[in-house]
């Protein structure tokens, strides 16, 4: 889904989403460290080269096309939607300045339609999907239908920016971008369910919503708090021998 | 602080194996842009605004599987890299305006649920 430079959009669109882009990034700047934890920063760091690695791995689908994960979604549910579209711009500039994989005047439209649209979209509609089906089943059952809207809402956003910017008929383009991207959201959906499952099962407590956070039960996670205890009190004593 | 980080490794290591190794395997077919730019006739008409060092994921003068392999890994850890450093920064910045906001150090930093601390305005 990165556009290149050159061809695909009008220099007014390309300077439009720039301005956009560059505001939300300042916005979410200010916002990602007020609302980052101190442990989160390797996280951070292990989910970018995680999502950098992933959108180079195009899997082919029906009608002689490919796709990659785009990873917003994943993004938001494992580091917050502020950091997650931090995360997202690092990679998409790493992408467009070193790999020629989108480009780098169309830089705004790329974070406007994955790293905002992606990362935001997903992150609403996970959440939504949380409070409506509480537990488990709504936290996979979330991650998975809100990442395959997240990745078909910026496949949309894409098309309108083709369409806008003269390139080709806005309705058609738009259409034939949330076609193929129905099924390319399938990949979105698996990998995004499959990565949140795997947080689930190691870090429960990292996939706590905020106003979740008063009364946890006890039943379902119980071992990884013992778990977490143990390691409190080895931080504080001096450890024992196996 | 080794069994704190434990868990990361797993996620980590697919990222490395995906980059050095797996993309080997990645599809060659247009992604959906792509296809949708061919369909609608506008495809092939991108202009390059820079250069880019390694178009494609490749070694511009070694074009072969090792190569790939290499710019991929180098990819990845490259990307760690790169936002483990917005991390430290981003944490650095708030950790000064704590300070400035208020003088006491903060004791709360290893306890985190997903609430973000509450600072003082």
């Amino acid at each position: 889904m990165h556009i290149p430079d050159g061809g695909f959009l009008s220099l007014p669109v390309a300077l439009a989403t720039n301005a956009l882009a560059v505001g939300a990034l300042a916005v979410s700047a200010r916002r990602a460290r007020r609302e980052l934890e101190d442990r989160a920063v390797p996280l951070m760091g292990v989910m970018g080269a995680f999502v950098f690695a992933a959108q180079m791995i195009n899997l082919p689908i029906p009608g002689g096309t490919s796709g990659h994960l785009m990873g917003g979604t994943l993004l938001a549910i494992a580091l917050g939607p502020w950091v997650a579209s931090l995360v997202m711009a690092a990679v998409l500039l790493l992408q467009a300045l070193l790999f020629a994989d989108g480009g780098l005047l169309v830089f705004g439209a790329n974070f406007l339609n994955m790293g905002l649209a992606g990362t935001w979209v997903g992150w609403a509609l996970y959440r939504a999907a949380r409070s409506l089906v509480p537990g488990r089943v709504g936290i996979l059952v979330g991650a998975g239908v809100a990442s395959w809207l997240a990745l078909m809402i910026g496949a949309g956003l894409t098309g309108l920016q083709i369409g806008l910017s003269g390139t080709a008929p806005l309705v058609s383009v738009t259409l034939a971008m949330l076609a193929v991207h129905a099924i390319i959201g399938l990949i979105e959906a698996a990998l995004t369910l499959t990565v949140a499952r795997y947080l689930l099962a190691t870090r429960p407590e990292l996939l706590a919503l905020p106003e979740a956070a008063t009364p946890r039960v006890p039943s379902l996670h119980s071992e990884d708090r013992v778990r977490e205890h143990m390691d409190g009190i080895a931080a504080g004593a001096p450890e024992a021998a196996p | 602080m080794k069994r704190r980080w434990a868990w990361l490794i797993p996620l980590g290591a697919v990222a490395l194996v995906a980059g050095g190794l797996l993309r080997h395997f990645a599809s060659e077919r247009p992604d959906g842009l792509e296809t949708v730019a061919e369909r609608h006739g506008f495809a092939g008409s991108e202009a390059k605004l820079l250069e880019a060092p390694l178009a494609d994921y490749e070694l511009p003068w070694h074009r072969t599987a090792f190569g790939k392999s290499l710019v991929g890994l180098g990819g990845a850890l490259g990307a760690f890299a790169l936002v483990y450093g917005i991390g430290l920064a981003l944490r650095r910045r708030r950790d000064e305006e704590a300070a400035l906001a208020a003088p006491a150090p903060r004791q709360d930093t290893e306890t985190g649920s997903h609430s973000p601390p509450s600072v003082p305005s």
